[in-house]
């Protein structure tokens, strides 16, 4: 079973050849191509995005895995123009439904934001502005993208706190946010991004914050609402184990690019890049006992100061490490398996690995 | 809420207290005769010796500050004997002309401070923040007296645009009707809209001048209070929901920074009676500032004594109401968490 | 963030004027002045008080660079002198109130319960009152003079310092690494000594340049009035008084320069201390970042 293993560049060569790709026939909703952002900081520029690309279509679930500082967030900051100094973008394309949101005025941009691309961040309990009540801060946002009466936008709101769970909706519409507790203010914040029922749900790390039971009540949540309204959701998270019941397309991203793309399915069955496996293996299931030590990744990300050569993850890598190939050449993104698994992964031994997991 | 109150209260009034006993002892124990003081330089020994008797001077401390205390509580300051009138009558006199010259210094330099900020936050540009920075640095570095005398010469001598030291009004109009005792508001009242617009005048050049005090260290505040806010994960969030750079600015940004600037007001009060105290002398200002001044020229102790204390429970006073706003403002503290 | 010990003054402002221009400017700006007061009036040859009514009220010109007053005095050689009695007495008022404050401020902080209650309403009492009005009552108690003057603002000037050390102390108490110091058996003089003082250098050296900026403008303002350093001795705020006169007939210089000369000092002091303080503690919180 162990094909052998030379210029891993020549799918031919490897053995795993693949079929030319099937044509996408979903629509595009977000497109990103090549985006790059980096950030000066005192030791000298760092660059947090290098070279990304993806694609998300309408009502697709995607979620990017990845652990902290791989930047997953400053990809999505990039994405919607909220990128604050010292961050930059400094190439690529976004695209929304065609259009290309890079250099859209500030007057612009705030017809995209609330109204077709939504965020929900991580931290419910600084969210939102301490001096004002929960009703006003949610008919704020409804009234910014609808030309309706202030009673009506309330009455918006009760609604849609009714519908994230919130008993006593009206009166608590006129609570302050840190009369809410942790969980019901990230329901608060599930309900105004998706008040104006956007195209593209963006969650950045929604359940972090939060103790294990919340976390699966607002999982729930996001994606019931997310169904009903029929958008897409990116799930940003470092934990793989709560992808699974949730998205479709899984993207692993790592020191600032994506090192595999798969199907959520086929990622847990194969996967294709070292990280990737470790990651899964990092996740606690329940259907099994705990053997021995939690298992961890040991290591950390590289110096993002210094120039790349090679595969970023070769040191932590328990495949590659030590390996001239991986430190000298950097592993290109390759499509790998059976086609509608979609299965990408930038590792000079994805076959190997693969092959392994079929066997 | 109510305990926090009557305990805030209680500490305003220990401090009230404090103070007076200060006021007493300072001008009581330290070197020098308070009834030569009192009596003037020139009074002869048993003029003296009389004050001292009626002063209660042979008695013993703690019955002298008991005398003190009460006749404080009855309203009595004491008898200036330079002014050959009760001091609480002086002071009662003279108070509108300083309140109306301290509300419009405070109107400047709340606004002008704020204002500024604002704009320097708003526009991120170095340059304007800059500025504000070396304004306010000279701001705080200006003796109000000599600047006073400075804009005096520029804009009344030089330019003509301001009235110079000549009090309240120009000498050829005389004061409105009286109803609170400010200027303006009663020439408003009576429909003397020319007198209106001359006390107006007259009003800004001083309350400029003593407002260029707070508005360094408003500005200041407001400015490192609005760079915080502006940081803040609501900010952004905000942002994130559709609203744009300004209106996040406006709804959000500012108002939570201002609430942090109430803190500020004892020391905004503190600072417009030290400086009324200063510019009022310059402009012949008729208030409780010039009073002040006179009195400590003419070495009247009892006048300054009174005055002094006034301005430690007004100074109190201003302390204690600042912090219950600052509890009614604020919904974290008044509402309390789940 | 760590918090590291704050080292010598010494360090401390090569740090700060590594990182920010206008800070650097305005310490060499505050160096100069120190060197221009200080060496001055030994290099100027012309007398303070020397009266000289052939040349009064001249302007300033070659012979006279700041011009002369109503008795023909040379203005430079005055305002270098009053700048010495101005700036120099509102340093040891810095320092007094200093001395004072911190001892108060440690007691306060370090020994809390009733000393701490009677410290802290002591000082709010001394701090209601403006710090023009307690040092006026205190001159009009003794005599006039530079003495009255700076013993009454050296009182109201310690509380400030006073707050600020209790706070730190407080503060730094309830830090993580002075907890395990004492977990280990440190006496609580050894703490005191040891670990929190170093961390409060910095606080006193900002506080007392913001002290050090208010007291030299009371100082004018108290000169101004009359109250404080009695002629001949030559003080900028006494100065200002002199030229009143004058000024709006359009001899200005009288008046003007030794009010310039308080607006320069005071100006750079703040800026300084602001500054500073930025840079020490951004976030209002003072830990010193590496």
């Amino acid at each position: 079973m162990n094909a052998p293993v030379s210029a891993p560049s020549d799918p031919a060569v490897s053995g795993l050849a693949v079929d030319p790709p099937v044509p996408d026939e979903r629509e595009k909703l977000l497109e990103v191509r090549g985006l790059r952002t980096e950030f000066a900081t005192s030791r000298g520029t760092v660059a947090a995005v290098r070279d990304v690309d993806l694609v998300v279509h309408r009502r697709e679930r995607m979620a990017i895995v990845g652990e902290s500082g791989s930047g997953k967030s400053a990809m999505a900051m990039s994405i919607v123009g909220l990128l604050q100094p010292p961050g930059r973008v400094v190439g690529g394309q976004v695209l929304l439904g065609g259009k290309d949101l890079r250099g859209l005025s500030d007057r612009e941009w705030s017809k995209v934001r609330g109204r077709r691309i939504s965020l929900v961040f991580q931290d419910a309990m600084s969210a939102l502005d301490p001096i004002r009540t929960i009703g006003s801060q949610m008919t704020e946002s409804i009234r910014t993208h609808q030309a309706i009466s202030k009673r009506v936008a309330r009455s918006q709101a009760v609604d849609l706190l009714g519908e994230v769970g919130v008993s006593n909706a009206r009166q608590r519409l006129s609570d302050y946010p840190h009369q809410y507790s942790g969980g019901m203010r990230q329901r608060v914040l599930i309900a105004m991004a998706l008040a104006n029922s956007p195209e593209l749900v963006i969650a950045d790390e929604p359940t972090t914050a939060l103790d294990v039971t919340t976390q699966a009540q607002v999982l729930e949540l996001l994606d019931r609402l997310v169904t009903d309204r029929g958008a897409a959701l990116m799930l940003i998270t470092h934990n793989l184990g709560i992808v699974a019941g949730y998205c479709d397309i899984v993207k692993v991203m790592y020191f600032g690019k994506f090192v595999e793309e798969s199907t959520s399915a086929e990622l847990f069955r194969a996967p294709a890049h070292p990280y990737s496996r470790e990651l899964s293996k990092c996740v606690l299931r329940t259907d099994q006992e705990v053997q021995g030590r939690l298992a961890t990744i040991p290591g950390s990300l590289p110096d993002p100061t210094e120039p790349v050569t090679g595969c970023s993850f070769e040191p932590r890598c328990p495949v590659g490490h030590g390996n001239p190939l991986c430190r000298g050449t950097e592993p290109v993104m390759l499509p790998f398996g059976p086609p509608q698994a979609d299965h990408r992964s930038s590792c000079h031994f994805s076959g190997k690995l693969t092959a392994d997991a079929d066997s | 809420m109510t305990t926090l109150i009557l305990r805030r209260l209680g500490v305003a009034l220990a401090t009230v207290f404090g103070a007076s006993m200060f006021s007493f002892l300072v001008l009581r124990k330290l070197p020098g005769d308070p009834a030569r003081l009192v009596g003037g330089e020139l009074a002869d020994e048993t003029t003296i010796a009389n004050l001292r008797a009626a002063m209660g001077l042979n008695k013993p401390l703690p019955a002298q500050y008991w005398d003190y205390l009460t006749h404080l509580v009855r309203g009595d300051l004491g008898f200036s004997y330079s002014m050959g009138q009760p001091v609480a009558t002086l002071v009662r006199t003279r108070l509108p002309a300083s309140i109306e010259l301290g509300i419009t210094a405070v109107l400047i330099a709340v606004i002008w401070a704020t204002s500024y900020a604002a704009f320097a936050v708003y526009r991120r540009r170095r340059g304007v923040d800059t500025s504000l920075r070396v304004t306010s640095s000279i701001a705080m570095g200006s003796p109000s007296f000599w600047l006073a005398l400075v804009l005096i010469l520029v804009l009344s001598v030089k330019l003509g645009i301001f009235p110079g030291p000549e009090g309240r009004l120009s000498p050829s109009l005389s004061p409105p009707p009286t109803r609170t005792g400010l200027y303006t508001l009663d020439a408003l009242l009576a429909g003397q809209f020319s007198t209106f617009f001359n006390a107006l005048w007259h009003l800004i050049l001083p309350g400029f001048t003593i407002a260029v005090g707070p508005f360094a260290f408003i500005s200041r505040l407001f400015r490192s209070q609005l760079r915080n806010s502006v940081r803040e994960p609501f900010a952004l969030v905000a942002r994130s929901r559709g609203l744009t750079r300004r209106k996040v600015f406006l709804r959000h940004v500012v108002p939570n920074s201002l609430l942090p600037l109430v803190a500020v007001t004892s020391m905004l009060v503190a600072e417009l009676m030290t400086g009324s105290v200063l510019v009022e002398k310059v402009f012949a200002w008729p208030g409780v500032g010039s009073l002040t001044v006179d009195a400590i020229l003419q070495k009247d102790f009892s006048v300054v004594q009174g005055v002094i204390l006034l301005s430690a429970v007004l100074y109190v006073t201003a302390s204690f109401l600042a912090d219950i706003a600052y509890v009614v403002i604020d919904p974290r503290v008044r509402v309390g968490a789940h | 963030m760590t918090v590291a010990t704050v080292a010598a003054p010494r360090r401390l402002l090569r740090r700060l004027s590594s990182k920010d221009s206008v800070l650097t400017a305005a310490l060499v700006g505050v160096a100069l002045l120190v060197l221009i007061v200080v060496f001055g009036p030994m290099i100027w040859h012309l007398q303070p008080n020397a009266v000289d009514l052939s040349a009064q009220l001249t302007g300033p010109s070659g012979a006279h660079p700041l011009g002369t007053d109503g008795l023909g005095r040379d203005m430079l050689a005055r305002v270098l002198v009053g700048a010495r009695t101005s700036l120099g007495a509102g340093l040891i008022i810095a320092l007094a109130g200093a001395v004072l404050g911190c001892i108060t401020g440690l007691l306060a902080g370090a020994l809390g319960g009733w000393v701490d209650t009677a410290l802290t309403w002591l000082t709010n009492s001394i701090l209601c009152f403006p710090s023009i009005m307690l040092a006026m009552a205190v001159v009009m108690a003794m005599q006039p003079g530079v003495t009255a003057v700076v013993i009454g603002l050296s009182i109201h000037s310690f509380p400030w310092y006073m707050r600020t050390l209790r706070g730190e102390v407080l503060r730094i108490s309830s830090l993580d690494f002075v907890k395990s110091t004492n977990a280990i058996g440190a006496t609580r003089r050894r703490i005191l000594f040891v670990h929190i003082f170093p961390h409060l250098i910095s606080t006193i050296l900002l506080q007392m340049a913001a002290v050090f900026g208010a007291s030299v403008l009371a100082l004018a303002a108290l000169g101004f009035l009359g109250m404080g350093a009695q002629p001949p001795t030559a003080e900028l705020g006494a100065m200002i008084t002199d030229g009143q006169q004058y000024f709006l007939t359009g001899q200005w210089w009288i008046s003007g320069f030794p009010g310039l000369v308080l607006l320069i000092a005071v100006s750079l002091t703040t800026v300084i201390a602001d500054r500073a303080r930025d840079l020490l503690d951004p976030r209002g919180k003072f830990v010193v970042a590496e």
